[in-house]
């Protein structure tokens, strides 16, 4: 049981990180609980599709089928996190201001929740249908149906709890900038999925190059530590990262960097 | 910004010509643990690893090392692509066994 907790606790988690920082930007979004709740039932039923497709249909997977999934996901991801924070600043009167909500409403539109909603399920996608064929796994081994959904329900639970304290926490403790602190967020959040995402690209064999570490700190701060794990998501440390993985990264945050200087000029020059 | 992107692009397509030989190890999943454990390849080789779970569970093969995950169903095998590596130990681990399944790539020097 125990076993079965950890894994899905860890996959949980990560997903637990994202979702948090999401509902910590769209905090004052009226409306967004149906496009939240919308986004982790489509990662559900995305993720089993995946989890079942795999399992009867492997021998597509077993090429570079998985990595292609996961560098769709994560590109996909990594295009609208940017295009919510750049959104986010054109529109940053909407979150400061105390509006009234039916003015709030007219003025929004629904299109960016629906924005929300994909990069919700994408999340769950990609760690969902691993704790699935995990899961299905252990079924087909030991058969003990009772033990597996004690410790599915387990790690989920204290993988939600986790997401919770960072989701509280962050509005606590950053309430004040927490427009901000949540655009800082979703900017490192997207550039470390950029960087997974270079990962995936050399292992399908579509990029070959700078595919060697370039250092190692992982005497420092491994990944497989609790605060490397923590920062593995949120900034995208890596102990041992290739070259590609560094272009990546600093090329999604220069591309947002880049947008949202240009969406702060055309203020400028409105006032 | 256009011509400086211009430039990256084509000396990063440039340097992706070199094509390094293909060299392909097989390892073994049984009973949540790799067999061989260690398994030794050479530097400047294109680097495939081909797993065979013969275990009826799924695993996940993930080595922060030479940073790559994959999943492999039970009763099947996967190659996954590592490319070039420098000399070294890299250590690799299941994902779902990580108290049995750890194992290590050593990369040895290029023979002449």
């Amino acid at each position: 049981m125990i076993g079965s907790a950890i894994i899905v606790f860890r996959e949980v988690f990560e997903i637990s990180i994202i979702l948090s920082i999401i509902l910590a930007a769209t905090n004052n979004i009226p409306k967004r609980k149906i496009f939240i709740l919308g986004g982790i039932v489509t990662g559900i039923i995305g993720s089993l599709i995946i989890a079942y497709t795999m399992s009867h249909f492997g021998e597509i997977f077993s090429q570079i089928g998985q990595e292609v999934v996961n560098i769709i996901s994560l590109l996909l991801a990594v295009l609208l996190i940017s295009w919510t924070v750049i959104w986010m600043s054109s529109n940053a009167k909407l979150f400061s201001e105390k509006l009234q909500k039916a003015s709030k409403e007219a003025d929004f539109g629904l299109r960016p929740l629906y924005v929300i909603s994909i990069i919700i399920a994408s999340a769950i996608l990609r760690e969902g249908s691993e704790i699935i064929l995990f899961l299905m796994g252990i079924y087909v081994s030991s058969g003990d149906i009772e033990n597996i959904i004690q410790g599915s329900l387990l790690g989920l639970l204290l993988g939600g709890v986790m997401g919770f304290l960072i989701y509280k926490g962050l509005l606590k403790f950053s309430y004040k900038h927490i427009f901000k602190v949540t655009s800082g967020l979703l900017i490192f959040l997207a550039a470390s999925m950029a960087s997974e995402m270079a990962n995936f690209l050399s292992a399908a064999n579509i990029l070959t190059f700078y595919s060697k570490p370039l250092w190692d700190s992982s005497h420092i701060l491994s990944e497989d530590s609790i605060l490397g794990k923590i920062l593995h998501v949120l900034l995208g440390y890596d102990s041992k990262p290739t070259g590609l993985q560094i272009i990546f990264y600093s090329f999604t945050i220069a591309f947002i960097y880049f947008n949202l200087s240009i969406v702060k000029a055309k203020k400028q020059s409105k006032v | 910004m256009l011509r400086i992107c211009k430039i990256l692009i084509i000396t990063l397509l440039l340097t992706s010509c070199k094509k390094d030989l293909v060299e392909i190890v097989d390892i073994s999943i049984q009973n949540h643990k790799f067999i061989p454990s260690t398994i030794k390849a050479h530097s400047n080789r294109n680097i495939k690893i081909r797993v065979n779970n013969l275990d009826d569970s799924v695993e996940e093969f993930e080595s922060s090392d030479f940073n790559r995950e994959k999943i492999i169903l039970g009763n099947s095998t996967v190659t996954i692509n590592i490319g070039s590596l420098n000399t070294g130990t890299y250590k690799f681990f299941g994902e779902f066994h990580k108290d049995t399944a750890t194992g290590e790539l050593i990369i040895e020097e290029e023979k002449q």
